[in-house]
């Protein structure tokens, strides 16, 4: 199978200043392989490097060292331009044109005939819902109507892979689940799909893969299931059962009292193995679960930040 | 050559939706058959008044439109709008093909829309449109080439206003009469030579200019306009795209 993306070193600087003489790193050796296939989600705080990596990948920036590679071909081939669709983080688009004639000028690019090009026009404009502001121009439409527009233009030529900046930003909840169904098809006709999103709990459920990007440096790629299956274990323990409570607390890596008078520990992987020989002499009512930590979690602890507002154990219960 | 008219024609779509384009061309008309009321003034020299303003106004008009690239491609590279276009299967050297054909073509438009409203002024007025004034007005179309050229250059690399100026600052010193114009290899190879359509006292005191010297002009001009795009292409191939 062939990879859908395939980063080798990627590194690029930008120059600021007035004279250019300071450089910002964006990305640093970033390397990353996508195989074709499935959703990969790129997620990574503000100015983490994400829509630098895509425009690398879109070949609209070159890169200060590495490759960036597009369905087994240097990004930026022309060629293989024509397999992919691309929604980038703001849509702009040329506002003097209507949405018909925006998408027209898109096929034409692709090289599809006039026939086929209107038949194409109509058909995804039908899918994002727009069909009836066909012929309103583009610089009266407002975000969510842009951002549908731009769905349309990257999924126009049916692409191979789909690389979506940002793609639920101004769009309201039905447009968000059109969005997910439009996603579903796209993967169910072949196409790969990599987008990158602030909203993780829709990562969550859209992505089998994630890659989590911070100053420019890879953090974290994988598979959710094995990226977030290692995470130790929770345990409730019933308010009754003091002597285990006294047995757990020195352990746990978080602890908190719910309102019901419950505790709940968290545990890393050294303490879930320490729990696992407790275990046998546990009483009933306590309940041992592995603890899958939320993307949100793993997100936090990869990118070295804590959620403001919040700390251990306040969460629903009192910290012990 | 199929993108690069697709892009082109994108081009002209923009600015026949502009109003001021329209009101350029009205404006430059009345502002040229406003000249024939000056006979008095001109000792019957009314109709050289005209014709002389007739070419400076379809200039500024035509250049006006050309220089409108110089503003738009900035922006458009700015706001993003070039970058969804080049994702596509466009080569950058074909987007900027396609900019220069279309605003081109719309800067020779709306020079022509001019000129042939002169003409009509000027039969109506005085009953003829000789042919050196045809020939004038066509060396005056053939200058929108190199003048988009440059200025798609300069918006290809550097920002609305600095492109804008720098063109502006080009074409001045393309008509210069002065040192500049006595510098053989500079001016008319790195800078546009536009004398070279500046046949002002010809076509209003009734010269013969001749097509050969009209379709050498116009050789030369598109020979410069490919040489400069040739150089804009190189430096938009290296430059990164928001």
């Amino acid at each position: 199978m062939a990879n859908a993306i395939e980063t080798i070193h990627l590194t690029k600087h930008y120059r600021g200043s007035f004279f250019r003489l300071k450089k910002t790193p964006a990305l640093k050796d970033l390397s990353l392989v996508i195989p074709e296939g499935g959703v990969f989600g790129f997620l990574g705080p503000n100015g983490a490097g994400k829509t630098t990596t895509i425009r690398c990948l879109m070949g609209l920036v070159t890169p200060t060292a590495g490759e960036a590679r597009v369905l087994d071909e240097p990004a930026s081939s022309t060629r293989v331009k024509e397999q992919i669709g691309f929604l980038p983080d703001t849509p702009s688009f040329a506002g003097h044109l209507t949405a018909n004639e925006f998408l027209l000028l898109c096929a034409r690019l692709f090289k599809m005939g006039g026939a086929t090009a209107r038949q194409r026009v109509a058909e995804v404009l039908e899918e994002v819902d727009m069909a009836p502001h066909g012929h309103s121009r583009l610089d009266g439409f407002s975000r969510g109507m842009l951002q549908r527009i731009g769905i349309a233009q990257a999924i126009l030529n049916r692409p191979r892979l789909l690389i979506l900046d940002e793609p639920l930003l101004g769009l309201d909840p039905h447009g968000r689940d059109q969005f997910k169904q439009i996603i579903r098809r796209q993967q169910t006709a072949g196409a790969t799909i990599f987008f990158c999103s602030h909203i993780l709990s829709d990562v969550e459920k859209m992505c089998e893969s994630v890659g989590i990007l911070d100053h420019g440096e890879l953090q974290a790629a994988g598979k959710l299931s094995e990226l977030l299956d290692r995470n130790g274990q929770t345990v409730l323990v019933p308010a009754a059962c003091a002597a285990v409570v006294q047995e757990l607390l020195p352990l746990c890596t978080a602890s908190q009292r719910h309102a019901d008078g419950d505790y709940l520990f968290d545990f890393d992987e050294a303490g879930a193995r320490r729990v696992a020989a407790l275990t046998p002499g546990f009483p009933p009512g306590v309940h041992v679960r592995p603890h899958y930590e939320s993307l949100e979690d793993f997100f936090f602890r990869m990118t070295g930040r804590g959620k403001t507002g919040e700390s251990r154990g306040e969460a629903g219960g009192q910290a012990v | 050559m199929h993108e690069i008219m697709a892009i082109a024609s994108s081009v002209w779509r923009r600015y026949l939706r502009l109003g001021v384009v329209y009101f350029l061309v009205i404006s430059a008309l009345i502002i040229i058959a406003a000249m024939n009321l000056y006979g008095t003034l001109t000792m019957g020299e009314e109709r050289a008044l005209m014709v002389d303003m007739s070419m400076f106004m379809t200039t500024l008009a035509g250049f006006l439109a050309a220089l409108t690239v110089a503003f738009d491609m900035p922006r458009e590279i700015r706001e993003g709008v070039a970058s969804t276009l080049l994702v596509k299967p466009l080569g950058r050297t074909q987007y900027l093909a396609g900019k220069l054909i279309g605003t081109a073509a719309v800067a020779i438009m709306v020079a022509a829309v001019v000129s042939v409203g002169f003409f009509v002024i000027l039969k109506l007025c005085h009953g003829t449109v000789p042919l050196e004034v045809v020939q004038s007005h066509a060396l005056i179309l053939a200058s929108m080439i190199p003048v988009t050229a440059v200025a798609l250059l300069f918006a290809s690399f550097l920002g609305e206003a600095v492109a804008a100026l720098l063109t502006l600052l080009v074409v001045w010193l393309g008509f210069s009469a002065g040192l500049v114009a006595k510098l053989p290899l500079f001016y008319g190879g790195v800078l546009p030579d536009l004398n070279l359509f500046n046949v002002r006292a010809e076509a209003a005191y009734g010269f013969a200019i001749g097509w050969g010297y009209v379709a050498t002009a116009l050789a030369w001009s598109v020979v410069y306009a490919i040489a400069i795009q040739a150089l804009a292409a190189m430096i938009f191939e290296c430059r990164d795209v928001k």
